[in-house]
């Protein structure tokens, strides 16, 4: 019911009037927009687009653990202060007792076993629930502030009170939300909805609070951290790691002997994927090597300084504990660097070399046999030119892909031919399916295919439910000023505006006709050149023809694809499948149609005429169809793309470095972290629990969180286990039902929050991105910088937090 | 005495050692009250663990105090700014043993930001002065423990602090190395500095502190001037040269009319062995508190040598 307030919050002001009307809410524009900032700002599963959003939702992350943190480190010190309030703890008790009564009744009541009265449309034992975990939390927060007062924490005490004025404005919004929310059906929402959301918003705001007074105490922190200090302990760490772990010896030893066999068993399944076996194996090993040393290094050092007593020496100086743990990371990052410089340096090298004395091989092979044998040569030049494209670092312009099956009926997905592990889906050869790439400012895949449906049923479209997405085509990047193309382009598109109704565009209009005509002028005047000269076979004035048209004509564009192929058992071995490729311009309906024979496991290309761009404003569709009758082709969404540029593989392989240390960097800070409060072997653990955790199970975790938001969270799978009810069934709403989902309601935005804990190494790595010939680029390189240090900034901070509150000498 | 000259204050200050589970273990400190002045050298004595080093952790904030507080410079224990102006040897010598002499006093120097010019010649005084010039470039794992003590110290006074706390220095030395740690405190203290240093070598602490407190189980049993605190007050001494053997006999019927019993006209000084014992074995006869009165007056001049 609450996700209408999702969908309204997530549309923009106009559309929010819009829809509000639709589903027959009664209130002002301006009280929808702020509920719709609050919304915002307080819930934690919903955000917005674009860096803002994932900001905020960074802040609210950060804000719900600081706030997890503040509260339990009070619980902590509160036991060690033994509280104890004999007065309280009697409700207490009787809090815990209502409870588990509470959920007694409730299941009787869900089972028919009895019937409860309701308090203002809330069942007795629901109210029974609330009642008692609020006498348990008043007991909880008197035991806390007496706690705080014992310890004349005044801060504390402050931050207690302002987070206690943002609960009560979090629920405040529940209920504002509570009182005007209408549902279609004409359903009110209930009470325990309108509390759950208050709870939830308020504590978003308690999280912001409790981040609030963390950065202050932070700034005054921070101010007391020195360079000289922090590189002192970074040269400490970094002596400590080679004298008495050898590490830095240890893994380039491992390196050089690893790479030393490299050809023995590196032997890729064919020679064009040769670069790409190698720069995918070398940067794995390279961060493999340095995790492994990051590993045993980064947990170990804090605890065999704090159990060796020498922190002694270093916490009587005038040393912050901000730059114990600093100091520490800077040291192993600048270890880091060095190696991954040096690793970086020899694999690029070697790499250069090898696939370079390949390529080479390749191409004089191919000439000593192009007389005898030109269909091997044919096969070797393409090798050759695989080796070289792989070496490069291409920028895709992707676009979105839809199906038609066989009767042409628009799919998300092609033809299954039931081979488990394959991603793409396949095109039946010689029917009307096909797949289509869509560029431009498209829909999302499942309204597109209801739209194709509604078009082919001559009805009209609706408009779309879900995000859309922007894949146009950079028309910029290829059209060359001066060129036929851009010329036509630009005439398209300003007559279009004249013909919208701006004004004054006449003697621009002008001006480019006129270089049009001067243009198609030379353009004739070339082609008749060039014919004659192919006529009198003077290749020389050919060429030079050709040359010049090209100075008049922008260049053609590429499609590059890679598609498998499905043989049923009719195929005959040997023979080509034929893919038939057709570029369309929606808006001026200009064409570029071809068949060429598919290249299994290679990457074919297309060059497509310039002049199909013209008008387009960065729309296209793309469409590929199987010729070849009884073969499927099997295509996935990034297998075709348009080549926007082409950049240094330097570069490239440099940024694939960039993410290694990356990694390497969070990877030190919770090493780092775990070693301020956990023995060695518990922190090295740790440390190797949260690698695995992010390599390996962070998109299991992800799912996780974002099946809970679908099929129930954990109180609701609970409810499910014993009611023997399964997954997908539809839940009677009994209250017990309800106060499942209420709990979950409360949970889940916090445990699917928690699930983020776990760093995504496995996004930090980009190393297949560079094996496979793709840039990496500058926006990817930042993001995840931002993300490497939205890491490991908490983690070095919780370190501190952790360090300044511990006795180093106990 | 000035606010100013009160380098370290204690106020009822406790430790209670807990464990895991927050349950009390060992009360190591009860309720100290010390202050240190500026210029002396101040001894903390008592037998193994009694609470010494307890006493120098909390002054270091390296433990938090279970109850009461410890201020030093005036400025509570966890204030780390206030650890430029202090050296601090611990008791064993907890170092890196991956660095060398050179490299080990260069980092400490760093830490307190001094300067890489000004830390090359303190460094090169300073082994100089604990006499390790010889083995300034092997690491610390291949040196013996007088050796690594020697360092130690060096590495307690690269700041050139104002106040230094030694947690027994002299252990693992040989005799002519306590007689140069001994020589070297007193150098320091001549410099204006202050010094708490903490042992049981009880000859060596005679020689140079100022004043004691003596701790047992936790508890302050005895503070002062060792001047004082070693004189017995209830004999007195004397010693004549070239006295006739009429006169001796005529003081001696003199003493004998007092019920006297002479030993010799003198204020003999005992041991600061003695005391120990005496005060450790009465607090095991008599356990429990007692009120330690401290027994300088404030504006007495500092002594400057005792014997
Ligand atoms: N980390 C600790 N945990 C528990 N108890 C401790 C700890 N450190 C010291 N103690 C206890 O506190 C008491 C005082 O110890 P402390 O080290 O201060 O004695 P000390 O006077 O320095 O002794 P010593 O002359 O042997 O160095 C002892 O009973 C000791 O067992
Ligand atoms: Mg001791």
């Amino acid at each position: 019911m609450l996700d209408t307030f999702l969908l309204l919050a997530q549309a923009d002001a106009p559309q929010q009037a819009q829809q509000a009307q639709q589903i027959g809410l009664d209130m002002p524009a301006w009280l929808l927009n702020f509920i719709g900032w609050v919304y915002l700002f307080g819930d934690p599963a919903y955000t917005t687009k674009g860096i803002f959003g994932s900001l905020l939702t960074w802040l609210k992350i950060i804000g719900l653990f600081s706030l997890v943190a503040w509260i339990g480190a009070r619980i902590l010190g509160a036991i060690k202060d033994r509280i104890n309030l004999p007065a309280l703890s009697g409700i207490a008790a009787a809090g815990l007792l209502g409870g588990i009564v509470s959920v007694l009744f409730q299941v009787l009541q869900s089972t028919g076993r009895i019937a409860l009265p309701s308090v203002a449309g809330v069942s007795a034992g629901a109210v029974l629930g609330l009642v008692s975990m609020l006498a348990v939390l008043v007991w909880l927060e008197a035991t806390l502030w007496v706690s705080m007062s014992r310890r004349k924490a005044q801060g504390d005490k402050f931050l207690f009170v302002v987070m206690h004025f943002a609960l009560a404005l979090g629920l405040f919004f529940g209920f504002l939300v509570y009182s005007y929310a209408v549902v279609p059906e004409g359903i009110k929402l209930t009470f325990m909805d309108a509390i759950s959301q208050g709870v939830r918003i308020g504590l978003t705001f308690m999280g912001y609070t409790s981040l609030l007074m963390l950065a202050f105490r932070l700034v005054m922190e921070f101010s007391g951290v020195n360079p000289i200090r922090t590189l002192a302990i970074g040269w400490l760490a970094r002596k400590e790691a080679m004298r008495r772990m050898w590490a830095p010896y240890v893994v380039l030893a491992v390196f050089l002997v690893v790479l030393a066999f490299t050809h023995w068993f590196l032997q890729p399944p064919r020679p064009a994927e040769m670069s790409r076996l190698f720069v995918g194996t070398l940067t794995l090993l390279c961060s493999l090597l340095i995790t492994l040393m990051i590993i045993f290094l980064s947990p170990l050092s804090l605890p065999t300084d704090i159990q060796q007593q020498t922190i002694y020496t270093i916490v009587s100086k005038p040393v912050s504990r901000l730059e114990l743990i600093w100091g520490r990371i800077v040291g192993y990052m600048g270890l880091v660097t060095v190696i991954v410089a040096l690793f970086g340096g020899i694999s690029y090298i070697y790499l250069i070399r090898q696939v370079n004395s390949t390529i080479r091989a390749t191409v004089s092979e191919a000439d000593s046999v192009r007389a005898d044998n030109p269909l091997r040569a044919a096969q070797l030049d393409d090798q050759a030119e695989q080796l070289t494209a792989r070496m490069s670092a291409r920028v895709p312009v992707k676009g979105s892909l839809v199906f038609r099956d066989s009767r042409g009926v628009p799919q998300i997905k092609g033809i299954d031919v039931g081979q488990e592990l394959e991603y793409r889906t396949h095109v039946e050869g010689a029917t009307p399916s096909k797949g289509i790439w869509r560029f431009g400012v498209v829909s999302h895949p499942f309204d597109e295919v209801r739209n194709m449906a509604a078009r082919d049923a001559g009805r009209t479209p609706t408009p779309p439910a879900y995000p859309i997405q922007d894949r146009r085509v950079p028309v910029d990047n290829f059209l060359r000023p001066g060129t036929i193309e851009y010329v036509d382009n630009q005439l398209f598109l300003l007559k279009g505006r004249q013909a919208q109704g701006t004004t004054g565009l006449e003697s621009r209009i002008e001006a480019l006709n006129t270089e049009k005509r001067t243009l198609s002028a030379k353009d004739a005047e070339l082609q008749l050149a060039l014919k004659n000269a192919q006529a009198s076979g003077d290749s020389a004035a050919v060429d030079k023809a050709e040359a010049a048209l090209a100075e008049v004509h922008s260049d053609p564009f590429r499609v590059e694809m890679s598609f498998t192929i499905y043989r049923t058992t009719k195929g005959r071995i040997g023979e080509p499948v034929f893919a038939a490729i057709k570029v369309i311009n929606p808006v001026t309906g200009e064409q570029y149609e071809n068949t060429f024979p598919v290249r299994e496991y290679y990457t074919d290309y297309q060059l497509v005429p310039p002049s199909v761009l013209v008008g387009s404003d960065g729309f296209l569709n793309i469409e590929v169809q199987c010729v070849s009758s009884t073969q499927y082709l099997g295509m996935a969404e990034s297998d075709l793309f348009i080549l926007a540029s082409n950049g240094s593989f330097f570069w490239n392989f440099v940024r694939g470095l960039v993410g290694v240390w990356l990694q390497a960097l969070v990877l030190t800070s919770i090493g780092v972290f775990a070693g301020t409060f956990l023995s060695w072997p518990v922190a090295l653990l740790t440390t190797i629990a949260f690698f695995i955790g992010g390599q390996v199970a962070y998109g299991y975790l992800q799912e996780l969180a974002f099946q809970a938001q679908f099929g129930g969270g954990p109180f609701e799978s609970l409810y499910r286990l014993i009611s023997h009810d399964n997954q997908m069934s539809d839940l009677t709403p009994t209250v017990a039902v309800v106060t499942a989902k209420t709990f979950d309601s409360l949970v889940m935005p916090v445990m699917s929050r928690l699930v983020y804990v776990v760093p995504n190494f496995a996004s930090l790595d980009v190393s297949n991105t560079v094996a496979d010939g793709f840039a990496v680029t500058g926006s990817q390189v930042i993001g995840n910088v931002l993300m490497a240090l939205a890491y490991a900034l908490p983690f070095s901070i919780a370190g501190f937090f952790v360090l300044k509150n511990r006795e180093v000498a106990a | 005495m000035s606010q100013r000259d009160i380098i370290i204050e204690t106020k009822n200050l406790t430790k209670v050692y807990r464990d895991f589970w927050g349950r009390p273990k060992v009360q190591a400190l009860k309720a100290l009250d010390l202050q240190v002045h500026r210029g002396e050298i101040f001894g903390l004595l008592g037998p193994n663990g009694s609470g010494k080093t307890t006493t120098i952790k909390l002054l270091l904030g390296l433990l938090f105090p279970t109850e009461g507080e410890a201020l030093i410079f005036n400025e509570p224990t966890t204030n780390v700014k206030k650890n430029e102006r202090i050296g601090y040897l611990p008791e064993e010598s907890y170092l890196y043993k991956f660095l060398n002499a050179e490299e080990t006093l260069d980092f400490y120097g760093r830490l307190f930001k001094i300067k890489a010019s000004e830390r090359r010649s303190r460094i090169n005084k300073l082994i100089d002065m604990v006499g390790l010039n010889h083995a300034r470039h092997r690491q610390l794992r291949e040196y013996s423990k007088g050796m690594q003590r020697r360092i130690g110290l060096a590495q307690a006074i690269i700041n050139d602090p104002e106040l230094v706390l030694l947690d027994e220095p002299t252990s693992g030395l040989d005799p002519i190395g306590t007689a140069e740690i001994k020589d070297l405190i007193l150098e320091l203290r001549n410099q204006g500095k202050t010094i708490v240093l903490s042992g049981h070598l009880l000859a060596d602490m005679q020689d140079i502190c100022d004043r004691i407190a003596i701790l047992h189980r936790g508890e302050l049993r005895e503070l002062g001037r060792v001047q004082e605190l070693l004189t017995v007050q209830d004999i007195t001494q004397i010693k004549v040269r070239d006295l006739p053997e009429s006169a001796v006999a005529e003081i001696r019927s003199v003493i004998e009319r007092h019920q006297g019993n002479l030993v010799a006209v003198d204020h003999p000084t005992t041991t600061l062995e003695e005391l120990f014992l005496r005060i450790v074995r009465e607090s095991d006869q008599f356990p429990g508190r007692r009120k330690v009165v401290d027994r300088q007056t404030p504006s007495e001049p500092v002594a400057s040598s005792p014997n």
